[in-house]
C-alpha cells in the first residue's frame, strides 16, 4: 500500500518531466495492446525518456475483443501486444508474432512458464500469471463466498448484483468447475449443463462487463456484490475499501499467464524487445509487480519484492488452492465452438455494453 | 265496413307491397353484396399474407445476402486453420449474428454450416437452442450442392410455422487465391425465421365470417392454419390446390365446394414451390351474414308498416273521420232539433268548403224552422203573438208573479170603430190599420221606461193579437192598479194621432179594459173574463176611455143589456121625448134660449133622466141614433115653434162625442136644418171638451164646416174636462156652459168662485158668452150677476119643461119682457 502511495507521488512529481520529454521523442512511437492498467505509468515515463520514445497504449478488456481487435487490422497497428497463453500459438498460426530475439534478462525469467502454453518459448516472454476467482464485498453477504457454485446459484443477497467476465472461455469454463467439471472439457453433456447452469444463472447477472476497479468501482457503491475477477485487480480495490474479499473458490480456478511479445507486423521490433527487455529488468519488473499486484514470473524481480507482498495469498496462492485449479487448454475447435455458441446465448440477455 | 278499415285495406298494400318488394330486392343485394364482401375479404387476406410471406423471404435472402458479404463472416470463412477460425474469428461472427437478431427478432437461428453438413457457428435465441446438428443427410444440403441453386428455402408448417432459408457462402481468399481461382465453397449461412406473425395474419379478420386459412404443401403433408385442420379438410384444401394450380389463371379465382354437404367459397395462392395459401368460408356464414342484415331489414319493414299504419290513422282519423264523424254528429244534432249547431272541420280546403256549405244549410234551417215556428205562434197580420202564444204568454207571466209574489195587470183592447172602418174602406185598409195599430202599442209600450222593463219578457211579446180588432197587453211587475192605468192612458193618448193608411186619414180610438192578477183574478181564464167584462165596461162609458174591472161591472153589464134592448124599443116607439130648460139673460133677466133636453118616457118606470141611459147608449152605439133623432127633432121643433111664432131664440142640442167620432156631425147637422127649414142661426150644438181634445184636427174641421153653416157652438160642462181656454181659441166656438158642479160649490168655496170669475174673464176676453148651469139659489144668481156672468140655466129660473110648458114659460116671458129676445 504505501508503496503504491509512493508510486502515485512519484508520478505527480514526474508529470511534468515526462511532458518536458515529449517533444524530444521525434520519430519513434511504440504501440502497445495491454490489459487496462497493466503497466506501470512511471516505468513507461522512465522508458520513454530513456530511449527518447513514445509509448502509445491500447486497451482491452477481454481477449475476445484483443483477438477482435488483432483480427479486425491482421495484426496490424500494434508493436507491442500482451497476450493471454493459451492465444500464443494461435497468434504465432497467424503470423501476427515476431520471433523472440536473445534478450539480457532473459536470464531472470523462470523458465516454468516457458513451457506452460505452446509457442511461448519462442515468440513470448512471460510478463505475469494470476488467477481467476471471485471477489466479493464481505460486509454484504451473510457468509463468506467460497465456491463457484454459490456464485452461479446465488442465494437472494446476490441477485442481480453479480458482475462477469465478457469473455466465453472464462465465463463456460468457470460454470464447468462449479459443475465439478474440467475447464477444459470436451464433453456435451458437461457443455449441456453448463449451458443449462447459465441460463438459469442469466437473471441473476447484473452485467457481463468487467467491472473496473477504480475510486467509481460498482464494488464499491455496492451494486455488484460478487465477481468473477483476476486475483490483482481484487488487490487495486483493496486498496479503496477493506471490504472487498477475494477468494480462489474451492472447486479451484483458472491459472492464467500473460505473454508480451512484439507482433510481426511491428516496424520498430527492436526498440519493441528493448521495451521488453526493459521491463524485466529486475528492479523494474518489481516496481511494476508493486503496481499491478501480480505475481512476476522475474525471479530477480521477486527477490527484490517485499515479504509483504509475497506473503500475499491473493497475488501467491497456497499451492493447496492451486491443486484443483486449471490452466486453460487449446479446445478442439468444434468444442471451442460449443464453448462459443453457449457464451452468445448469455450474451443475448445481457448484451455487454458497446464501448469496444 | 268502417272507413277507417276500408281506407287501411287498400292503403296498406299499396305500403307493404313496395317494402316488401324492396326488401326482397335489399335481401338479395345484400346477400350479393355480403358474399362480394365475403370474397374481397378472403381475397385480400390470401394477398396480404402472400405478399407478406414473400416479403419476409426477399428479407431473409437479402439478409443472408449480407451477412454472405460481411468481412467479419468472410474472414472468418476463409481462416483455414480451425483452432484460429474458432478461437479468434468464431465470437466476432457470432456476435455479428446476434445483431441480426436484434434487428429482426424473429431469426431464431443464424448458423454457419460447413460444406460437409457441420453446423459449427450456431448462434440461437436462447429459447431455441437446437444444439449441435449435423446436417450432411440434410434435403437442403444435398439440393444446393447438387443443383445450380444458391440459396434454398423450406417451410415448417406446424404449430410454429419455421421458415428456412440456406444460402452458400462461396468466396475466394483474395491473400493466398489468384484470379482466375474459383469461388471456392467456404460453407453455407442458414437462417432459421419464426413466422409467428403468419397465424395473426391469418386470424387476422377472418373469424368474424368463420373462415378458414391455411398454409401448406400442395401434397397436404405439411399444414398450419386459423383453426385446426382436420385430415379430410386437409385432403380437400389440397385436391383444390391440385386442381387449381393446373388452371392457368389461379390468382383471385374462387370457387365452390362441399365438404359433409356444406358448400364454402374456396380460394389459394401459390406462395412458391409447392406451398400454397388457402381460404375457405362457410356459404352459410355468407349467407348469416346477409341474413342477419335481413331480419334486420325485417324488423325494420315490420316497424315502417307500423310507424305507417299508425301515421295514416292519425291522419285519416284527423283529416277525414274526424270531420265526418262531426259531420255526422251535427247532422244528428240538427236533425233532433238542435238547429243553432256549428260545423268547424278544420282547415283543409274541402272540409271547409263543406263546413261552411253545414253552417249555411243550418243557418237556412234554424230561420225557416223559426218562421215556421213563428207563425204558429204569431199573427201573420202584425207578427204579434197570437191567441195559443198569448196564452202561454200569460201563464208564464202568471207563473213567474205567483213566484215572486207580483202584481199584473192584463189589459184588452178594441178598436173603437173598428167595423165601419173596416165595412166602409175594404179589408186591405183594416188590415193595414190593424198592422199600425198594433205598432203604435208596441211602440207605445216600448217608449214606456217604468213599467215592463223586464229581461225575461220582451215588449213585443206584452203584446198579443187575438184577432179581429181584439187586442191584448200584459203587464208584468207592477206595483199597484196606477201603473194599469198610466200605460192605458199613453195608449189611449197614442190614438189621439191620426193614422195614414194609403190615402185615408183616420182618428182611432180605443177601449181598454183592465183586469189585475191577483186582485181579479188568478188564472188565466179568469184574467180574460175580467179584462173582457171591463173593456166592454170601458166601451159603454162611451169608448175611447179604459175601465178596471169591478165587481159591480158583473151587474151592470146585466143591466145594460137590458136596458140596451129597451132603449132600442124606445127609439123606435117614440117613447122618446124632448124637454126643454130655459136659459135666462141674467142681465136683464129676459129669455135667451132653451137646451133642448131628451127624456124617455119608459112605459113601466115611467120618466127616466138622461144620465140613466146616455151612457148606455154611448156605449151600444145607439146614441149615434138616439143623437140624430134629438138633433132633428129639436130642430123640428124649433121650426113649429117658429111658425107658432115662438121664434128668435136660439135652441142648443147634445151632440155627443160618440157622434163625432162615428157619424159625419156636419152632413147630421145640414141634413136637419134642411129637412126642419130650420134657420141656423136658431140652432146652437152643444159639446162637450172631449170632442175637442180627442180630435184636434177631424173634429175642429166639423166644428169650422158646421160653424160655417151659421150653426152656433157651445161648450158643455166646461170645466171638467182637461181643456184649457186658450185652447179653445183654435175652435170657433161661441158659448161656454160652466159645469153645474162649479155652480154648486161657488156658494161654500171662495176658489171655485174664484175659478168661475176667471173663466168668465178670460171667456169674455176670448170674446164667448159664458151660460152657467145648474143655478138653483138667489145667492149663486148674485154671484155670477158679480161676475158678469151672460146667460143662467137652472132651476132658479126653470126646470126642463115639457113642450107645452115651455110654450106657457114662453109665452109669459114675453109678458114680462116684451120683445125680451135678445140676439146676439
Amino acid at each position: 500500500m504505501l508503496m503504491l502511495r509512493k508510486a502515485c507521488l512519484l508520478a505527480i512529481i514526474l508529470l511534468p518531466v515526462i511532458a518536458q520529454a515529449q517533444p524530444d521523442t521525434v520519430a519513434k512511437t511504440l504501440s502497445i495492446l495491454n490489459w487496462d492498467d497493466y503497466l506501470d505509468p512511471l516505468l513507461v515515463a522512465k522508458f520513454e525518456r530513456q530511449f527518447k520514445v513514445k509509448i502509445k497504449q491500447s486497451f482491452y478488456e477481454s481477449d475476445d475483443y484483443r483477438d477482435e481487435l488483432m483480427a479486425a487490422e491482421g495484426g496490424r497497428g500494434y508493436d507491442v501486444v500482451v497476450v493471454s497463453g493459451i492465444m500464443v500459438d494461435s497468434y504465432r498460426r497467424q503470423g501476427w508474432l515476431a520471433s523472440k530475439p536473445e534478450m539480457a534478462n532473459s536470464q531472470h525469467i523462470n523458465t516454468k512458464w516457458e513451457g506452460v502454453f505452446k509457442g511461448c518459448k519462442e515468440y513470448m516472454v512471460p510478463y505475469f500469471w494470476g488467477t481467476l476467482g471471485i471477489a466479493y464485498r464481505q460486509d454484504l453477504v451473510s457468509e463468506p463466498i467460497t465456491s463457484w457454485k454459490q456464485f452461479f446459484t446465488p442465494k437472494e443477497e446476490l441477485s442481480g448484483k453479480i458482475a462477469l467476465i465478457n469473455s466465453g472461455r472464462d465465463v463456460v469454463s468457470m460454470a464447468l468447475k462449479s459443475l465439478g467439471f474440467s475447464a477444459n472439457t470436451g464433453s456435451h453433456a458437461e457443455l449441456k449443463e453448463a449451458r443449462e447452469l447459465l441460463m438459469a444463472f442469466s437473471p441473476h447477472v447484473k452485467t457481463l462487463n468487467y467491472i473496473n476497479f477504480g475510486e467509481n468501482s460498482a464494488m464499491l457503491s455496492g451494486e455488484v456484490v460478487a465477481s468473477m475477477m483476476y486475483s490483482g485487480d481484487t488487490l487495486m480495490l483493496q486498496e479503496l475499501s477493506d471490504d472487498i474479499s477475494y477468494v480462489l473458490p474451492a472447486e479451484g480456478g483458472n491459472i492464467w499467464v500473460d505473454y508480451i511479445g512484439v507482433t510481426e507486423a511491428s516496424t520498430h521490433k527492436e526498440l519493441a524487445w528493448t521495451f521488453i527487455n526493459f521491463l524485466n529488468e529486475p528492479k523494474n519488473a518489481a516496481q511494476l509487480a508493486q503496481h499491478i499486484y501480480y505475481a512476476t514470473p522475474n525471479t530477480a524481480a521477486e527477490k527484490l519484492l517485499p515479504e509483504a507482498f509475497v506473503d500475499n495469498s491473493v497475488i501467491y496462492p497456497s499451492n493447496k488452492a492451486l491443486d484443483e485449479s486449471e490452466y486453460y487448454q487449446v479446445l478442439s475447435p468444434r468444442t471451442h465452438s460449443r464453448y462459443n455458441s453457449i457464451f452468445s446465448q448469455l450474451k443475448q440477455l445481457h448484451p455487454p455494453d458497446e464501448a469496444q | 265496413m268502417k272507413l277507417n278499415n276500408k281506407f287501411i285495406c287498400i292503403v296498406l298494400p299499396l305500403i307493404i307491397l313496395p317494402i316488401l318488394l324492396v326488401g326482397f330486392n335489399a335481401y338479395q343485394y345484400l346477400y350479393q353484396n355480403s358474399k362480394t364482401k365475403a370474397l374481397f375479404v378472403m381475397h385480400s387476406q390470401l394477398d396480404h399474407v402472400q405478399q407478406q410471406l414473400l416479403q419476409e423471404l426477399r428479407l431473409v435472402q437479402a439478409n443472408l445476402q449480407l451477412l454472405a458479404s460481411d468481412t467479419q463472416v468472410q474472414q472468418y470463412a476463409l481462416t483455414e486453420d480451425e483452432y484460429n477460425r474458432i478461437g479468434i474469428y468464431q465470437p466476432a461472427v457470432l456476435k455479428r449474428f446476434h445483431k441480426y437478431h436484434l434487428a429482426h427478432p424473429n431469426y431464431l437461428e443464424i448458423r454457419f454450416v460447413l460444406p460437409d453438413g457441420f453446423q459449427e457457428s450456431y448462434w440461437s435465441a436462447p429459447l431455441h437452442y437446437q444444439g449441435d446438428k449435423d446436417e450432411a443427410q440434410s434435403v437442403w444440403l444435398k439440393t444446393l450442392k447438387h443443383s445450380n441453386l444458391k440459396t434454398i428455402k423450406e417451410l415448417y408448417l406446424d404449430q410454429q410455422p419455421l421458415l428456412k432459408a440456406y444460402q452458400e457462402l462461396r468466396i475466394k481468399n483474395q491473400a493466398t487465391e489468384g484470379y482466375h481461382d474459383e469461388k471456392q465453397l467456404r460453407g453455407y449461412l442458414a437462417v432459421t425465421v419464426q413466422l409467428n406473425w403468419l397465424l395473426e395474419a391469418m386470424k387476422d379478420r377472418s373469424s368474424e365470417q368463420g373462415q378458414l386459412m391455411a398454409l401448406m404443401h400442395s401434397n397436404g403433408s405439411q399444414a398450419v392454419g386459423n383453426s385446426k385442420l382436420e385430415p379430410k379438410i386437409r385432403q380437400v384444401l389440397a385436391q383444390y390446390i391440385t386442381d387449381s394450380s393446373a388452371a392457368l389463371n389461379s390468382q383471385h379465382a374462387s370457387a365452390e365446394i362441399s365438404i359433409d354437404q356444406e358448400s364454402y367459397f374456396i380460394s389459394s395462392r401459390k406462395v412458391w414451390g409447392e406451398y400454397f395459401l388457402v381460404a375457405m368460408i362457410p356459404k352459410a356464414q355468407v349467407n348469416m351474414a346477409a341474413q342477419k342484415l335481413s331480419s334486420g331489414l325485417i324488423f325494420i319493414t315490420l316497424s315502417v308498416i307500423a310507424i305507417t299504419l299508425i301515421l295514416i290513422m292519425l291522419v285519416l282519423r284527423n283529416t277525414v273521420v274526424k270531420p265526418l264523424q262531426l259531420l255526422s254528429l251535427a247532422s244528428k244534432k240538427i236533425g233532433e232539433g238542435q238547429l243553432d249547431t256549428k260545423l268547424n272541420l278544420g282547415t283543409s280546403f274541402e272540409f271547409k268548403e263543406l263546413s261552411t256549405s253545414f253552417n249555411l244549410m243550418s243557418d237556412k234551417l234554424k230561420k225557416s224552422a223559426q218562421e215556421i215556428q213563428f207563425m204558429a205562434y204569431h199573427d201573420s197580420l202584425t207578427r204579434l203573438p197570437n191567441r195559443r202564444m198569448f196564452q202561454y204568454l200569460l201563464s208564464n207571466n202568471l207563473a213567474s208573479a205567483k213566484r215572486k209574489k207580483e202584481t199584473l195587470a192584463l189589459l184588452f183592447l178594441d178598436l173603437d170603430n173598428f167595423k165601419t172602418i173596416n165595412d166602409d174602406l175594404g179589408h186591405e185598409v183594416g188590415d193595414l190599420l190593424l198592422k199600425s195599430f198594433a205598432a203604435r202599442i208596441s211602440t207605445t209600450l216600448r217608449e214606456e221606461d217604468t213599467i215592463g222593463k223586464d229581461d225575461v219578457t220582451q215588449d213585443l211579446d206584452l203584446v198579443s193579437r187575438l184577432g179581429g180588432d181584439e187586442f191584448t197587453v200584459v203587464l208584468p211587475h207592477l206595483h199597484n192598479h196606477v201603473d194599469a192605468s198610466v200605460v192605458a192612458q199613453r195608449i189611449i193618448k197614442a190614438m189621439q194621432t191620426v193614422f195614414k193608411i194609403e190615402n185615408h186619414q183616420f182618428y182611432v180610438s180605443t177601449s181598454i179594459g183592465i183586469a189585475m192578477y191577483p186582485a181579479d183574478a188568478l188564472d188565466i181564464e179568469g184574467l180574460v173574463k175580467c179584462a173582457d167584462i171591463a173593456m166592454y165596461n170601458a166601451k159603454n162609458a162611451g169608448r175611447n176611455t179604459y175601465k178596471f174591472y169591478m165587481q159591480s161591472m158583473n151587474v151592470a153589464i146585466i143591466n145594460r143589456v137590458k136596458h140596451e134592448s129597451e132603449l132600442h124599443t124606445a127609439i123606435e116607439k117614440k117613447q122618446l121625448i124632448l124637454h126643454f130648460q130655459p136659459q135666462v139673460n141674467i142681465q136683464s133677466k129676459g129669455f135667451y134660449g132653451v137646451e133642448a133636453l131628451v127624456r124617455w118616457m119608459h112605459p113601466q118606470r115611467g120618466l127616466i133622466p138622461p144620465n140613466d141611459f146616455i151612457t148606455l147608449a154611448e156605449e151600444t152605439g145607439m146614441i149615434l141614433e138616439l143623437g140624430k133623432w134629438v138633433l132633428f127633432e129639436s130642430c123640428r121643433k124649433a121650426k113649429a115653434w117658429a111658425e107658432l111664432g115662438v121664434s128668435n131664440f136660439k135652441v142648443s142640442v147634445n151632440v155627443s162625442s160618440v157622434q163625432f167620432q162615428r157619424q159625419d156631425v156636419t152632413k147630421l147637422v145640414a141634413q136637419a136644418l134642411q129637412e126642419s127649414q130650420l134657420a141656423a142661426e136658431f140652432l146652437t150644438l152643444e159639446i162637450t171638451e172631449s170632442v175637442l181634445m180627442s180630435a184636434e184636427d177631424s173634429n175642429r174641421q166639423t166644428l169650422l164646416d158646421i160653424k160655417k153653416m151659421g150653426v152656433s157652438l157651445a161648450i158643455d160642462d166646461f170645466g171638467t174636462g182637461y181643456s184649457s181656454l186658450s185652447f179653445l181659441r183654435q175652435f170657433p166656438v161661441d158659448t161656454l156652459k160652466i159645469d153645474r158642479a162649479f155652480i154648486v160649490q161657488s156658494n161654500r168655496e171662495p176658489e171655485v168662485r174664484a175659478i168661475i170669475s176667471a173663466i168668465i174673464t178670460m171667456a169674455h176676453a176670448l170674446k164667448l158668452t159664458v151660460v152657467a148651469e145648474g143655478v138653483e139659489s138667489e145667492s149663486e144668481l148674485e154671484f155670477l150677476i158679480s161676475s158678469d156672468c151672460d146667460y143662467v140655466q137652472g132651476y132658479y129660473y126653470s126646470k126642463p119643461l115639457s113642450e107645452d110648458k115651455f110654450l106657457e114659460f114662453y109665452k109669459k116671458e114675453m109678458v114680462n119682457t116684451q120683445g125680451g129676445s135678445n140676439i146676439q
